[in-house]
């Protein structure tokens, strides 16, 4: 890390706060500079688990976070009403804690004046509500599920699961219209359901028949064989591997090559898909189709795609921490992006001017594309930023993104049917309780 | 320290893919004296052991040193063993929701993977069998990297 980006960045906890630290607040909060101040560096807070046994949920997302900010640095900083400021992200250790996590978003918002917050969401997201009602802070989840009616500075602005799975049925449908059967399996429990739904819209979109009710699996299988043998026996040309945790995705699809099955895979995520490979064959994989592209894709680099230098971003992400990439060393990033966008097209940090600047016209340049603010029906408020989303296909042993699919065109489609299938399922935010 | 360690096997397994066994050794041993700031159970330790027999050419020391390397793996799979689990998910961060929701079953299944690598890089050492690749980064990684550009370079 070089000496600059050092002296722009500020780490607090894991330890909570002490008594000095309490009083530390207070005072903050009666004498430090409020958010908006027109001079220094425009802070952005980082509200993620740094330690603790989800930890790597948000360590590689500070990193992206501070790779962001030193490359915007060296550019000339962010440009407010004229000015260019330096940026600095101050990050909290919330380990995935509410309480902890309620009590870093005071410290950041009262002590550091940061103009935005960027959380992981989840459980840590009820600790922090109550400091964002209260002081109409913006900001960030990875979460889109922490959505709802009464969070109206809460934004998810990079992964809107499951909905964007609808593009790889899509895709496929459009470019292999002989796959025309399909069975799906997924983890019984309320986090494999909202895939599972949104599958079967997509599939009763494209005119796919499902061969067999959703194969719902214990989470604590660890022989797939009769499961793979139940979905391959009415002989399905795709089998859709939902949402699955990717620690089910490998065994299953060695029961699928141990068991014959050479048609057509289709996952969510394929996490190691190297390993994947390694346990079967690069025929057995070659096609397969999924959502999330590995950041070394040239397709990355062509229009349309906001992100900056994505090829370079995650070349110089892995020099600085060999095998540490995973998601949210991209979605903080891209979120951090979509904020500075707007706090420049709003002249001003101050945290209702960006948002306003976020929701002007309702469209809004997601990272793989245009998009609109979206989830009324989902989630009871339309703060998710939902767009195009890639399509990825393993070719030749690589991941490949074969084409960046309108989510909300989709979905202009096919509204209702999805809305069926997500209450069917009970999966609709009025009954999620 | 980490990063030299590999930059040094991978230059031992360029040069056995060349059948500069000579070279090979050197950049083995170089990398081997940097191993012995590792622990005993560190990976590393017996993955460059084992590599530094593949590249020697004395027959009775390779034969020796590559009984060494065997014998610190169960060490190896002891740490594998009581240490953190990998980390197995990278792309949604939907998974973050099932980990904490299913963290005994996660963490089993990561356990399995992870010990079921440390076989395979066992039987990688022993016979030349290949090795896939690894997960995430560290030690355990790093001797799977190694272990697999000499298999690519035999």
């Amino acid at each position: 890390m070089s000496g600059r980006a050092r002296n722009r960045i500020r780490q607090f906890g894991p330890g909570g706060l002490s008594r000095r630290g309490v009083l530390g607040t207070v005072l903050g909060a009666l004498f430090a500079p409020r958010a908006g101040a027109a001079e220094g560096p425009v802070r952005i807070g980082f509200l993620g688990p740094l330690s603790g046994p989800v930890a790597a949920w948000g360590r590689p997302g500070l990193d992206g976070s501070l790779l962001w900010a030193e490359w915007v640095n060296a550019a000339g900083g962010i440009r407010i009403g004229g000015v260019a400021r330096p940026v600095e992200i101050v990050a909290f250790d919330d380990q995935y804690d509410p309480a902890r996590a309620g009590a870093g978003a005071r410290r950041l918002i009262r002590d550091q004046g940061v103009s935005f917050l960027m959380m992981l969401g989840g459980d840590s997201w009820p600790g922090v509500a109550p400091v964002a009602h209260e002081t109409g802070m913006l900001c960030s989840t990875l979460l889109p599920s922490d959505l709802g009616p009464d969070t109206p500075t809460l934004i998810a602005p990079a992964e809107v699961h499951p909905i964007y799975n609808v593009t790889g049925v899509d895709w496929l449908a459009r470019n292999r219209p002989d796959l025309n059967t399909a069975v799906i399996c997924a983890q019984d429990d309320v986090f494999g359901l909202p895939s599972v739904a949104t599958y079967l819209a997509a599939f009763e979109a494209a005119g796919i028949e499902m061969l067999d009710e959703p194969l719902l699996f214990d989470p604590a299988t660890a022989d797939f064989a009769p499961l793979v043998t139940r979905m391959l026996a009415r002989g399905p040309k795709i089998v859709c591997l939902d949402t699955c945790y990717p620690g089910y995705i490998l065994p299953i699809c060695e029961q699928l090559f141990r068991q014959g099955f050479r048609g057509q895979i289709l996952s969510c995520t394929l996490d190691f898909h190297d390993r994947i490979q390694a346990a079967t064959s690069a025929e057995f994989l070659e096609g397969t189709v999924f959502q999330f592209p590995d950041f070394d894709d040239p397709a990355l680099n062509g229009g349309g795609v906001n992100f900056p230098r994505p090829n370079e971003f995650y070349a110089e992400y892995n020099r600085r921490h060999p095998g540490g990439w995973s998601s949210v060393s991209w979605q903080y990033a891209a979120t951090l992006d979509l904020w500075k966008a707007a706090a420049e097209s709003a002249g001003s940090e101050d945290p209702g001017a960006v948002l306003a600047a976020m929701k002007a016209g309702g469209h809004l340049a997601h990272v793989f594309g245009p998009a609109e603010w979206w989830g009324e029906e989902f989630f009871g408020i339309s703060n998710a930023l939902v767009g195009n989303w890639p399509v990825v296909e393993i070719a030749g042993g690589k991941a490949r993104v074969r084409e960046f699919v309108s989510v909300t065109a989709w979905y202009d489609r096919h509204g209702p049917l999805l809305i069926r299938h997500m209450r069917a399922l009970g999966q609709m935010w009025d009954q999620r309780g | 320290m980490a990063e030299v360690w590999l930059g040094l096997q991978r230059r031992g397994a360029g040069a056995l893919q060349r059948g500069a066994r000579r070279r090979a050794a050197l950049w083995f041993r170089l990398a081997w004296a940097l191993a012995l700031t590792f622990r005993r159970d560190d990976p590393r330790r017996a993955a460059g052991l084992a590599l530094l027999a593949r590249a020697d050419r004395q027959e009775a020391r390779a034969a020796r040193r590559l009984a060494r390397a065997l014998a610190l793996w169960p060490g190896v799979m002891a740490r594998l063993e009581a240490g953190p689990a990998p980390q197995t998910a990278r792309s949604s961060a939907f998974h973050l929701r099932m980990e904490v929701r299913h963290r005994a079953a996660c963490e089993a299944m990561a356990r399995r993977e992870v010990m079921d690598l440390g076989r395979r890089m066992e039987q990688a050492m022993r016979s030349g069998a290949p090795v896939p690749p690894p997960m995430g980064s560290g030690p355990l990684a790093e001797a799977c990297h190694a272990l697999r550009a000499a298999q690519r370079h035999p």
